[in-house]
């Protein structure tokens, strides 16, 4: 992993977010609501996207890792595959995280991006009682300290959301097998209509044909 | 091979018998000898065994709704399905000669027998669960529409809110049955319900079917109980390839031919080598009958069978039939009717 800058947060002055269920729960890789479809496959949460990452050479164990319902339960059985992790997982790792939240805005941009907004300027930090390295700690004398590795990404994407258009795709990331069910993962699009083709009318010519 | 001809008369025999069609020995052997000599006998063992798996007759078609509301009454914990029966509500979005409309009323025709009930009696105490029945969902493209249409509509009632809004705040479940899904057109409408309605309302819609088409070729192993072939590499299947007209977008070519070794274990044919064979003479035949059609105006169609237009690939080869009708997701040498062709299941009663 890239060296990273330990930060000291002032508490009352930075957006904090902790829990799913509390202010700006929707910023965090659990949040439920926020649905990928990368490759055709429908992932529940941003946080089993990223850890079905750290196995692109195990399918087994990227099903196993996105089949859950629960966010947590996915992120326990890839605990569990530690050893089988991508040898290059640390060097790539940040990379994989921003791609991610990058999938989880262009295809839940209107909610997504309504939570990143509403945390207005204030520095973003996850609150942690122990990862110094994703999040931030209590100091105890209202400050956060950490390299809050997470929040900084939430901001970059905040600047984006203020700053640009609303985009539709994302482009596979550029590293080795970055496979999904030992497939190529490819541009992740908001194809909002050319799934079905849909106005395009022709089959219905064939009437006496069409039967789906 | 007479001996197999008449084993698949027996199976296939309701289709389209209430329009005056008998399918008898004579008529499958008149389909079967189109093809070459060396592979009649081997084409008509295999397509037994997958009739067997695959043919949904009006019985089987029946059972199979059935033992769906057993299921429904368990999961959604009623008491029997007379009761879950009591409050349910049946979309009925398409016309009068389509699929939805001829299973409601498979269903409504045998009601009594069944459950002692009639028609009436269905959604007599509520409408809180709202059913979306057909007997297949291949592509997705019927089911979103069908979907979305209803899901856009205002509820009667005094609330006068609309079914998506009142699905989001569960004063209703949303069930969707098909007798057969395919998991690729499925993942598809979960996806596109999520973007036109939101999480809140995809969540919401519970899926259900007898018979799943597992061909969705970026999933997770997939059992490709469908026809899917390997790139035979001949110049016959890969002139007609190149030839695809899929219009602007040109989608998903990468994924036209099988990788060799999916699926991980064969379930469907008699064995990894005859699916090979079998395939590949559905293949080559398709493209043989499509090559003699001048100009192809429907650009969906493809030797296996229609799929979305804008997909560079070989047709969905969907290999489930049914008593009513055949889906034109399946192969071509099943249902082409023109330029000489004679198809095991005709779509139009010539009887």
């Amino acid at each position: 992993m890239e060296k990273v800058k330990v930060q000291t947060y002032n508490k009352n002055e930075a957006a904090i977010f902790r829990s799913t269920k509390a202010t700006f729960g929707g910023l965090s890789n659990m949040a439920s609501g926020f649905t990928i479809f990368v490759n055709g496959v429908m992932i529940l949460s941003s946080e089993a996207l990223y850890q079905a990452l750290k196995f692109t050479s195990y399918p087994d164990i990227q099903h196993k890792i996105i089949s859950q319902k629960s966010p947590m339960t996915a992120k326990m059985i890839s605990r569990k595959h530690n050893d089988l992790v991508r040898p290059d997982w640390n060097d790539i790792r940040i990379d994989v995280m921003r791609w991610c939240l990058m999938v989880k805005l262009s295809q839940n941009w209107d909610l997504f991006s309504e939570v990143l907004n509403s945390t207005g300027d204030a520095p973003i930090v996850e609150y942690s009682t122990k990862d110094k390295v994703w999040a931030a700690i209590d100091k105890g004398n209202g400050t956060l300290e950490g390299a809050n590795v997470l929040g900084r990404l939430l901001m970059e994407l905040r600047h984006i959301v203020k700053t640009k258009d609303r985009f539709e795709c994302v482009r596979p990331l550029d590293i080795p097998d970055f496979l999904l069910y030992e497939n190529e993962i490819e541009w992740v699009c908001d194809e909002t209509n050319d799934i079905f083709d849909l106005g395009e009318e022709e089959a219905e010519e064939h009437r006496h044909l069409a039967f789906a | 091979m007479k001996n197999t001809a008449e084993n698949i008369v027996q199976i296939i025999k309701d289709y389209h018998a209430k329009d005056g069609l008998r399918i008898d020995t004579d008529h499958v052997i008149k389909w079967v000898s189109q093809f070459d000599e060396a592979d009649q006998s081997f084409l008509l063992d295999e397509l037994l065994h997958i009739l067997k798996q695959t043919y949904f007759s009006e019985q089987r078609t029946l059972d199979s709704i059935f033992t769906f509301f057993t299921r429904l009454t368990k999961d959604l914990k009623y008491k029997s399905p007379v009761a879950l029966l009591s409050n349910v509500y049946f979309i009925s979005s398409q016309e009068k000669e389509k699929s939805q409309t001829e299973i409601l009323n498979l269903l409504y025709a045998n009601l009594y027998q069944k459950y002692g009930i009639d028609k009436k009696y269905i959604g007599s105490q509520s409408k809180k669960v709202v059913i979306y029945l057909d007997d297949v969902l291949a592509t997705g493209k019927t089911t979103f529409r069908d979907l979305k249409k209803f899901l856009e509509n205002k509820s009667k009632d005094d609330t006068n809110t609309l079914y998506a809004d009142l699905l989001k705040t569960a004063k209703f479940d949303l069930v969707v049955y098909t007798v057969c899904r395919h998991s690729w057109g499925g993942a598809n409408v979960d996806f596109r319900i999520k973007q036109a309605f939101g999480e809140p309302v995809r969540k919401r819609i519970k899926y259900y079917c007898t018979f799943e088409v597992e061909n969705h070729v970026t999933a997770y192993n997939q059992k490709y109980n469908c026809v899917y072939p390997v790139n035979p590499n001949s110049d016959f299947v890969n002139e007609y390839f190149e030839r695809i007209d899929t219009g602007k977008h040109s989608k998903h070519e990468k994924y036209a031919f099988r990788k060799n070794h999916l699926p991980k274990q064969e379930t469907f044919f008699t064995s990894p080598a005859n699916r090979i064979r079998y395939e590949n003479i559905l293949l080559l035949k398709g493209i043989e009958i499509l090559n003699k059609v001048d100009t192809l105006n429907v650009k969906s169609i493809r030797p296996l069978g229609y799929t979305v237009k804008s997909h560079k690939t070989l047709g969905l080869g969907t290999q489930f039939f049914t008593w009513r009708n055949i889906p034109n997701n399946t192969p071509l040498v099943f249902w082409w009717e023109n330029r000489g062709w004679h198809p095991l299941f005709p779509v139009k009663n010539r009887g």
